[in-house]
């Protein structure tokens, strides 16, 4: 209850911040119904830095609600074999006077089915988790709210601030039942300094993440194994029982920092971002005195390029690396002699999983434009790469994997303008392949003493099945197609007021053998203003 | 550019670096046996949370070292040879940090292969037919191992405490003398009234009556040997026939059962004699070490104990209560509770007039197999 409570205060202050904003002037804006020709116009739109909204000529409103299904077998082995998601959001960013806002609100709600695995929400965050193998419905609820304003100071500087927040609430509807209670709040301060054609801005923040994960069960006449994961599917398996810790509450702190600059010439710009993530988690049981499961250290940086040549030519490049470390607690319960309580006391760490992941992506987008905010072609390709690398650490042996990806895309768009509507006909394609690399685990010998180190049950102890299908998804050969139509109608122009519809289809082929598919479509209505 | 630059500042950042601790073992020969070959005797340096352990072989002075992952670890040597007798030690559980080096001197402690064993142990129960959880089909198998005939008469029988091996802590860990969990058990007879030939079993059953009707393990225990039976306890059942145990030491509740999911039942016999050991009851009856309220506990010498055996739950709750040189493994469920499965003792070879031997290493890791149907022999020995 409180969790809502808090839920529906800050939408209301965020959704005051949406709808606060007086009418504004439409010249020339009224075939504008989606924010990314605004970030073409203002790149600084789609980075962390509010106060780059100040660069913003005009803003754009909408409101829309969305339907979407998807099933298949070519899947994730955390994803569900089918999802259904029906959602509401609107979005705005309101140039009134010489201030800048912009705020978010959406709510999404999904059904899944045959969900399993799923111990944390994105389970590439941490490799300590705490899931069940039985396929299950599973209900997934989703809250998110931004709100950010830019505001000059002075001639040269320019001050922002975003505050972003979002919630999740999930649960399992078949035993082993786990219910999931997400929370992740973000706080970033910014500050844009201008001299002629040169804008740099720098911001830095603070992220909070909770995630609460509870494990029960209704039906008692079975047995349910409860898996308790170290990484890489490396785990402990224990019968579901009292005797069995089954909560896990899971707290990262996150700095955030970095620096964008914006250079203009003429036409041309150039424009910059880069920021880094410093995060800190620790994984523990949701008791007094609780028994600890994980601390980790990540960083993240990732960087985006942009040259942009006027109104038609642009080429984006990204870069991310991430890292990670997660260390296993050594620790024991015992005896407090002055309270007679037994306390968990930790004496230390050991490393014992690491991550790290690295992308690279270049795209180049073409324009042909009837005018600033309406393009009759648009072309859109680029090829993207990465590289996925975890290790499992248990002296001497060290487990690793490593996924290689590499995808090429195009998509097209067609635009019809009328009187008073248009329609949007977007094609695209993509078409993706990987490597995997996987080291084993033999009984690892140390030269030097003769040592050997044993599972008890290797089988058990690295399942194979969950392992190789995430492998097989994340990997192999693939082929994606779809197709998605947009029609809007122009309510008003000039108010610049318009309502759309879009629909879409998108089928993935697996072409490494499997046969595997994955189809998946949508609808979305709204009003953009 | 700015990216690229701080790519290339930041990659070191974070840097894994794998960590280790040494373990140095010095295993000393039993007394009995100074000259025996301690090469052959595998110690194993064993996680108390993950399910793993290191594994290393002493030189000819009974040296051996291993360099392992910092962690919480207990340490048990064990290793049974052809000449008729076996060999086990073992370190309490420890913490060794990164770096670190941890020194252990262990004795061997010889133990006679032989004699009565447990050849199956029923904790974990079934299910009654409706689906709720049924343990009062429980029971424990005894086998004569050995080539001559054995007395039951007067063998003791209980369960080691802490009654779980989910506890936080043994209070009686690294002891010579331990708790036993709630009631004692005594087979009954005046010293040859119960022989027990080579290669046969006796069924110690927890309500020795027929259970078939009841419950999903369909188990016929009115033919058990003995019954957990004792008229104040109002929550036993026993069919006529079947021969009660002595309860020698009351405890507490109405009645006996063994954990469901993790017990660590013995039998023994008291030097002295079961009379007197009663009687000294300022010596074997206490609280558990370190507490002066609580329960009563009875306690018994590890020198007692004939056979043991370390049931647990799992490897990340296996707490050890049996002495190494009883038990210097653990067995456990894999599948779990409520399905009428049993731990069985792994059949060492089949004689010529087809009398088995079962493998006794006083290791149950290596000894018991896991989740097998419960299936006791039921065969009439004494009219």
């Amino acid at each position: 209850m409180a969790m809502r409570k808090k839920i529906f205060l800050i939408s209301a202050v965020m959704l005051l911040s949406v709808f606060s904003a007086p009418a504004r002037d439409t010249t020339g804006y009224r075939y504008l119904t989606d924010r990314t020709l605004m970030e073409w116009e203002n790149p600084w739109l789609g980075g962390r830095s509010a106060a780059g909204m100040i660069f913003t000529e005009r803003g754009l409103s909408d409101i829309s609600l969305k339907g979407s299904y998807e099933q298949g077998d070519f899947r994730n082995v955390y994803d569900p074999a089918s999802r259904q998601t029906y959602g509401l959001s609107t979005n705005s960013v309101m140039k009134t006077g010489k201030v800048v806002v912009s705020g978010t609100f959406a709510y999404d709600y999904s059904a899944h089915s045959e969900q399993r695995w799923l111990g944390l929400l994105d389970p590439y965050r941490n490799p300590f988790m705490l899931a069940d193998s039985v396929p299950g419905n599973y209900a997934l609820e989703h809250y998110r709210m931004s709100a950010g304003i830019a505001v000059p100071a002075g001639k040269n500087w320019t001050w922002g601030i975003r505050a972003d927040y979002s919630a999740y609430s999930g649960a399992k509807h078949r035993d082993l039942r786990n219910q999931d209670t997400y929370m992740d709040f973000a706080i970033i301060p910014s500050v844009i300094y201008e001299q002629g054609p040169m804008r740099i801005g720098v911001h830095a923040g603070y992220r909070k993440i909770t995630e609460q994960v509870d494990y029960t069960q209704v039906e008692t006449s079975t047995n349910k194994t409860l898996f308790s994961f170290s990484g890489m599917w490396f785990n402990t398996q224990d019968i579901y029982g009292s005797s069995v810790p089954d909560s896990r509450r899971l707290t990262d702190h996150i700095f955030t920092g970095g620096i964008t600059w914006h250079y203009t010439l003429g036409r041309f710009v150039l424009y910059e971002a880069f920021t880094c993530d410093l995060g800190k988690s620790l994984q523990r049981e949701d008791v007094v005195l609780s028994e600890h499961y994980g601390t980790e250290s990540d960083i993240s940086c990732h960087n985006t390029l942009s040259f942009i040549f006027g109104t038609k030519h642009r080429l984006n490049t990204y870069i991310a690396w991430s890292n990670l470390l997660a260390y296993k607690p050594i620790q024991v319960q015992e005896l407090n002699e002055a309270s007679r309580v037994w306390e968990w006391i930790q004496y230390g760490t050991t490393l014992g999983f690491t991550q790290s992941i690295s992308e690279a992506e270049l795209n180049y987008t073409f324009r042909i434009n009837r005018n600033r905010w309406n393009d009759s072609w648009q072309f859109h390709a680029g090829v993207k790469g990465s590289v996925f690398g975890q290790v499992f650490h248990k002296y001497p042996l060290a487990v690793d994997r490593e996924w290689k990806y590499a995808e090429i895309y195009v998509r097209v768009t067609k635009n019809w303008l009328w009187h008073s509507s248009m329609l949007d006909f977007v094609p695209q394609a993509s078409y993706g392949t990987g490597i995997l690399h996987q080291s084993g685990v033999g009984t690892e010998e140390d030269s030097h003493s003769e040592q050997h180190l044993v599972f008890n049950n290797i089988e058990d102890n690295w399942l194979a099945a969950p392992r190789d299908q995430e492998n097989r998804y994340m990997t192999d050969t693939r082929i994606l197609l779809g197709l998605q139509l947009k029609y809007t109608q122009f309510v008003n122009k000039d108010k610049g007021i318009n309502a759309f519809a879009e629909a879409g289809y998108r089928y993935l082929r697996n072409l490494s053998g499997q046969g595997s598919s994955r189809h998946s479509l949508w609808l979305t209505l709204g009003i953009t203003f | 550019m700015t990216g690229f630059f701080s790519f290339v500042l930041l990659t070191g950042c974070l840097q894994a670096v794998p960590d280790f601790a040494t373990v140095k073992i010095k295993i000393h020969a039993p007394s009995q046996q100074p000259g025996m070959d301690l090469t052959r005797v595998p110690v194993r340096i064993r996680s108390v949370v993950e399910p793993v352990y290191y594994e290393c072989y002493p030189d000819a002075q009974g040296n051996a070292v291993a360099e392992v992952s910092p962690g919480r670890y207990f340490i048990l040597v064990s290793a049974s040879f052809p000449e008729g007798f076996s060999v086990s030690a073992t370190a309490d559980e420890f913490i060794i940090l990164a770096s670190e080096t941890s020194e252990f001197s262990l004795q061997l402690d010889l133990a006679l292969s032989g004699g009565i064993i447990f050849r199956q142990i029923y904790y974990a129960g079934s299910k009654t037919f409706e689906g709720a959880n049924y343990t009062k089909d429980q029971f424990l198998e005894l086998y004569n191992n050995s080539d001559g005939i054995q007395y039951l008469d007067s063998l003791c029988i209980g369960a080691l405490a802490p009654v779980n091996s989910t506890t936080s802590n043994n209070p009686w860990a690294g002891r010579d003398i331990l708790g036993l969990f709630q009631m004692t058990w005594m087979i009954p007879g005046d010293g040859d009234d119960y022989p027990l030939a080579p290669g046969e079993s006796v069924v110690l059953a927890f309500n020795a009556i027929d259970h078939s009707a009841r419950c999903t393990s369909g188990l016929d225990l009115s033919k058990a040997h003995f019954g957990f039976y004792d008229e104040a306890l109002s929550g036993h059942e026993k069919h006529p026939n079947v021969v009660a145990l002595k309860r020698i030491f009351a405890g507490q509740g109405t009645a006996y059962t063994m954990s469901v999911h993790s017990p660590a039942p013995v039998i023994f016999r008291p030097v002295m004699g079961v009379r007197k050991w009663l009687e000294d009851v300022a010596t074997w009856q206490a609280y558990q070490p370190g507490s002066t309220s609580g329960l009563i506990y009875m306690h018994l010498d590890r020198s007692w104990i004939l056979d043991g055996v370390e049931c647990v739950q799992g490897p990340s709750n296996a707490l050890k209560r049996q002495p190494s040189s009883v038990d210097a493994g653990y067995v456990y469920l894999r599948e779990g509770q409520n399905k009428g499965n049993a731990v069985v003792r792994k059949v060492k070879e089949v004689l010529e007039d087809d009398r088995i031997i079962y493998q006794d290493t006083n290791n149950s890791a290596e000894d018991f197999v896991s989740d097998v149907p419960a299936s006791p022999i039921l065969k009439t020995l004494w009219p």
